[in-house]
C-alpha cells in the first residue's frame, strides 16, 4: 500500500539532490593534481622509452624481443592512462564551465585554471596521438592513420612553443615520418647549438640518431662537440651491430657500417667492457677498413689477457696512428697507449722469457712516440728485459746511462745490476773477488732509510750472502758473519737463515741449530732444505754434545727443527729424522708410529733410528744386532788397517753396551773384547775412547762381584 | 807263443808299476759360519786380520796392521817360524785369546800350498776360530 509513495519519496530526493551535485565545482588542487599527473605520465613514458626509440631510429627495428614487447606494453599502458586523465579533465572542466557562483572568477578565472586546464586536455591528447603513433609504427608496423597525422601536425603549427620545445617536436616528427625537406635536419643542429637546450643530452642524442640515418657528413660535427653523445651513439650502433652478427656473417654485415660508426662502437665497447662485445670488435679489427686507433685499442684490451703477445702489437698500431692523426673520440694519449703496451710486453715477458721481441718492439715504440718522457723506472725495467734476451752490452748501456744520469733510487738499482752483470761474465776466482769486493762496498754505502733502498741492500745482501756460502769455506763464512754484523740490523729471514748457514759452516752446529730454531715459519718451507741438511749432520754427531751442559736443550732445539722439517718436506729422510729427534727426546711411541709408516730398508739412515727406539724400549739383543749390522756397514769408512771412522765406534760401542745390558750377558767376554778393540786400533774419537773404558770397568766390576 | 793270460797279468803288472798315484789333497779343517748376520760375531772381538799375498819367490804374510813376514820360496821353514813368533807377538800386544777370531785375505794368485801351510801353522798355535774373506767372483771371472 506504502510503496508507490515511497518511490516517489526517492525520486524526490535524488532530484533535490542532483542539481547541488553538479554546482559543486572541483577543488583548484583536484585540478592542478591531474594537469600534472598527465604530464608526469608523458615524461615517464618519453623517458621509459627514449633509448629504444632510438634504437629503433638507428635499426629500424627493436632489436630484441623482449625490448618490443616491453615498449609496448609501456605505451599501451601510457595511452590508456592518458585516455583515463582526458576523460577526467573534461568532467572537471565542464564542472567548471557549469558553475556559476560568484567565486568562479577568483578560484577558475584569474588564476588561470580554466584555460591551463583546456590547455592540459589540448595537450595530452597530442601525447595521445604521439604514443598511437609510436605504437603503429614500433608495435604493428603500420603508418600511422591520417586522423594521427593531423593531429600532431598540430603541435608543430602551435604558436606558443619555445625555441627548445619547438626544435624537440621538430625532432620528433623527423622521428615519426622522416624529414620534411633535404635540409630540415641541418638547420636544426644550427638552431640547437644557439639554443638554451644545446647540452641537452637527450635532444643531442635525438640528433645525432638523425644524422646518423638522414644527414651522415654533420654528425662528426656534433659528436665533436659532445664525447656524452658519442659514446650513447656508440652504444646504440654496438648493440646494433651485435645484434646483427648474431643472425648474419660479419663480412655481409660490415658493409653497411661506417669506419666512423667502427670508432663509435668500439670507443663504446671500451666504456662497457670489450669482453662483453667480443664478437663485434673481433669483426671489427680483421677488417682493413674499420682498422682505426679506437678499433686496435679495443681489441688489444680484448686480447689483453687471452693473446698478450697479439695485444702488444695492437697497442703499438694503435699508439702510431693515434700519434699520427688524434682521435678525439678516444681518450687516451699516444704516449699512454705506448706505455701501457711496454707494462703489458713486460709483464708477459717476465711470465714466459721467451716472449723478449714483443717487449723490445714495444720500448722501441715507446721511445720513439716519448723520446725524452720515459722514467727511469721503465728504462731499468728495458736493461733488465736487454740482459736477459741476451742483449748484455745494450744492457750494460742502458745501465750506465741510468747511473750517470741520476743520484735517484734508481742509479742504484742500476749499479746493482751492473755488479751482478759483471759478476755473471767474471771468469777468473780472482774477477769475481773483486766483484764481490765491491759488492760488499756498495751495500756499506746503502744506508739511506728509503723503502727502495732498503730493497736493494736486501737483494745484494741476500747476494753476496749466497755466494759466499755457496763456497762452503770458514774464510767466506766469516765474511758473511762479518757483513750481517756491520752492515743489516735488521733480524729475521733471510738474514738469520745466512747467518745460520755461516755458523754451520764454521762446525759450530748446535749454534746454528739454536739460530736456526728462532726464525723457522712453521707456515713458509723456505728454510726446509738448510733445516734437514743441519738436522742430519748434527744427528750423525749429536753425542758430541752429550757431556755439554746444555744438551737437552740442543735435542729439544733438534726436535724442533726435525718437526718443521718433516712438515715442509714430508719424505723418508725428515721422518727418520724427526723419528730420530723423538726417541732422543723420550718419546719413543710417537717415534714408533712414524717409523711403521716406512718401508724398513737395510740401509743406515733406517738402521740407526731403529737401534735407538729398541735400546729405548729395552730391547737390547735386538738393538746389538741393528748396531752390529751398521758398524759392519761402516767397517770401510776408512782405508786404514788400524783406524775405524766415528760412526763405526758409535755403532760398535751402542753393539757392545746394548749387549752388556742384554739379560744373561757374557760380561767378562764383552770387557775382553773391549780390551782388544783398545789394543788393536788408534785413535779412537771423543768420546767413544772414554765411553769404551767406562764400559770395560764397569762390565769388570759386575763380573768380580757377581763372581764373589 | 805264450798263453794269453800270461800277456793279461804282464800288462796289469805293467800298469800297476807304472801307475802315478794322485797325492792326497790338503785338508783345511774349517767350519762354515751360521748362516744369518751377526748371529756368531755379535760381541766377539774384533777378529785379526791376516792379509796373504804373493810375488814370484816371496809370500808375504801381514799381521794385523803392524806385522809382517816373508816366507821365501827356497827356505820356507824359516818364514814359517818368524810367522809364529810374530802372530804369538801380535796376539800378546793385542790382549788376544787364541779363540778369538782371525780372518784371512788371501790375494787371488797366492798358491795353494802356501795358504795350506800357513793356515796349519794357525791351527797349530791353538788358534781355533779361522775365517777366510769371502770376495764376490765377477761372472767373467767365474766364467774363465
Amino acid at each position: 500500500m506504502n510503496r508507490p509513495g515511497n518511490i516517489s519519496r526517492l525520486f524526490a530526493f535524488i532530484f533535490i539532490l542532483a542539481p547541488a551535485s553538479f554546482a559543486n565545482p572541483p577543488a583548484p588542487e583536484s585540478v592542478r593534481e591531474i594537469i600534472s599527473a598527465s604530464k608526469l605520465e608523458w615524461t615517464k613514458f618519453e623517458d621509459e622509452s627514449f633509448m629504444l626509440r632510438m634504437q629503433f631510429i638507428l635499426s629500424g627495428r627493436l632489436l630484441r624481443d623482449r625490448d618490443k614487447s616491453f615498449f609496448c606494453g609501456i605505451a599501451s599502458n601510457a595511452r590508456d592512462q592518458l585516455d583515463r586523465y582526458i576523460n577526467e579533465q573534461q568532467s572537471m572542466l565542464e564542472q567548471i564551465e557549469q558553475y556559476e557562483d560568484a567565486d568562479w572568477e577568483r578560484e577558475y578565472g584569474s588564476t588561470g585554471l580554466w584555460r591551463r586546464l583546456g590547455a592540459a586536455i589540448e595537450e595530452t591528447k597530442l601525447n595521445q596521438a604521439q604514443i598511437d603513433c609510436l605504437y603503429s609504427i614500433i608495435c604493428e608496423n603500420s603508418q600511422p592513420s591520417d586522423i594521427v597525422r593531423q593531429q600532431l601536425f598540430k603541435r608543430k603549427l602551435k604558436s606558443d612553443l619555445g625555441l627548445c620545445e619547438a626544435l624537440k617536436v621538430s625532432m620528433e616528427q623527423i622521428e615519426y615520418f622522416g624529414p620534411s625537406t633535404p635540409n630540415e635536419i641541418n638547420d636544426i643542429a644550427r638552431s640547437l647549438s644557439g639554443s638554451e637546450c644545446k647540452d641537452d643530452p637527450e635532444m643531442l642524442l635525438t640528433l645525432a640518431v638523425l644524422q646518423h640515418k638522414y644527414a651522415p657528413d654533420r654528425l662528426q660535427r656534433t659528436l665533436s662537440g659532445s664525447p656524452q653523445t658519442a659514446i650513447s651513439l656508440g652504444k646504440l650502433l654496438l648493440a646494433d651491430f651485435s645484434s646483427r652478427l648474431s643472425q648474419l656473417p660479419a663480412d655481409v654485415n660490415l658493409e653497411s657500417f661506417s669506419p666512423l660508426d667502427a670508432e663509435l662502437a668500439a670507443v663504446a665497447a671500451l666504456q662497457e667492457g670489450p669482453k662483453l662485445y667480443a664478437g663485434v670488435i673481433k669483426a671489427l679489427a680483421q677488417n682493413e677498413k674499420f682498422q682505426n686507433q679506437a678499433v686496435l685499442y679495443a681489441a688489444a684490451i680484448l686480447y689483453q689477457d687471452s693473446m698478450p703477445q697479439k695485444a702488444v702489437y695492437l697497442m703499438i698500431k694503435a699508439s702510431g696512428s693515434q700519434l699520427l692523426q688524434r682521435d678525439e673520440l678516444l681518450p687516451i694519449a699516444p704516449r699512454q697507449i705506448a706505455e701501457q703496451a711496454f707494462n703489458l710486453a713486460y709483464h708477459t715477458f717476465t711470465q714466459d722469457p721467451n716472449n723478449c721481441q714483443p717487449a723490445i718492439d714495444a720500448f722501441d715504440n715507446y721511445s720513439r712516440i716519448a723520446p725524452e718522457g720515459i722514467d727511469e723506472q721503465t728504462q731499468y725495467l728495458y736493461g733488465n728485459l736487454l740482459y736477459n734476451c741476451s742483449r748484455t752490452g745494450q744492457a750494460v748501456e742502458t745501465f750506465r746511462r741510468l747511473t750517470n744520469q741520476s743520484h735517484s733510487l734508481w742509479h742504484d738499482a742500476a749499479t746493482f745490476e751492473l755488479l751482478k752483470i759483471e759478476l755473471n761474465k767474471s771468469a777468473t776466482p780472482a774477477e769475481v773477488n773483486d766483484v764481490i769486493g765491491r759488492l760488499h762496498d756498495f751495500i756499506l754505502g746503502l744506508t739511506r732509510p728509503e723503502e727502495r733502498e732498503i730493497q736493494i741492500r736486501r737483494q745484494a745482501m741476500s747476494l753476496y750472502c749466497q755466494i759466499l756460502l755457496s763456497r762452503d769455506s770458514s774464510d767466506a763464512a766469516e765474511k758473511v758473519l762479518d757483513i750481517l754484523n756491520t752492515a743489516e740490523p735488521t733480524q729475521g729471514l733471510p738474514y738469520e737463515l745466512y747467518r745460520a748457514q755461516a755458523i754451520k759452516q764454521l762446525g759450530r752446529l748446535e749454534k746454528s741449530v739454536r739460530l736456526l730454531v728462532q726464525v723457522i715459519d712453521f707456515n713458509e718451507g723456505s728454510t726446509a732444505q738448510f733445516a734437514v741438511s743441519l738436522l742430519s749432520e748434527i744427528l750423525d754427531r749429536i753425542e758430541l754434545w752429550q757431556q755439554t751442559g746444555d744438551f737437552s736443550q740442543i735435542l729439544r732445539d733438534c726436535n724442533t727443527i726435525a718437526e718443521f722439517a718433516h712438515k715442509s718436506v714430508r719424505n723418508r729422510q725428515t721422518t727418520l729424522l724427526f723419528a730420530e729427534t723423538l726417541i732422543l727426546n723420550g718419546n719413543p711411541d710417537r717415534a714408533q708410529n712414524l717409523l711403521n709408516t716406512l718401508a724398513e730398508e737395510n740401509d743406515v739412515s733406517w738402521l740407526r733410528p731403529e737401534a735407538r727406539l729398541l735400546t729405548a724400549e729395552d730391547k737390547f739383543e735386538q738393538a746389538a744386532k741393528l748396531w752390529a749390522e751398521i758398524a759392519e756397514m761402516r767397517r770401510n769408512d776408512t782405508a786404514e788397517l788400524n783406524r775405524r771412522s766415528w760412526e763405526w765406534w758409535r755403532a760398535k760401542f751402542y753393539e757392545l753396551d746394548c749387549l752388556a745390558k742384554s739379560p744373561g750377558a757374557d760380561r767378562q767376554n764383552i770387557a775382553h773384547t773391549v780390551e782388544v778393540l783398545q789394543n788393536t786400533y788408534t785413535g779412537i774419537p771423543s768420546p767413544w775412547a772414554q765411553k769404551l773404558e767406562s764400559l770395560k770397568t764397569q762390565l769388570r766390576e759386575t763380573s768380580k762381584s757377581s763372581s764373589q | 807263443m805264450a798263453p794269453l793270460i800270461d800277456m793279461i797279468f804282464l800288462l796289469l803288472i805293467f800298469f800297476l808299476v807304472a801307475a802315478k798315484w794322485r797325492p792326497k789333497e790338503d785338508f783345511l779343517p774349517m767350519q762354515l759360519a751360521a748362516a744369518g748376520f751377526g748371529a756368531q760375531s755379535l760381541g766377539k772381538a774384533e777378529p785379526l786380520i791376516i792379509e796373504i799375498t804373493q810375488t814370484d819367490t816371496v809370500c808375504r804374510v801381514r799381521i794385523g796392521p803392524e806385522y809382517a813376514v816373508d816366507i821365501a820360496a827356497e827356505n820356507p821353514e824359516q818364514g814359517f817360524v818368524g810367522l809364529i813368533e810374530k802372530t804369538r807377538q801380535c796376539l800378546l800386544e793385542q790382549k788376544r785369546y787364541v779363540s778369538d777370531p782371525v780372518e784371512i785375505i788371501c790375494a787371488p794368485d797366492v798358491k795353494w800350498e802356501n795358504l795350506a801351510r800357513i793356515y796349519n801353522v794357525f791351527v797349530g798355535m791353538g788358534l781355533t776360530d779361522i775365517t777366510f774373506q769371502m770376495t764376490e767372483v765377477s761372472t767373467d771371472e767365474s766364467a774363465r
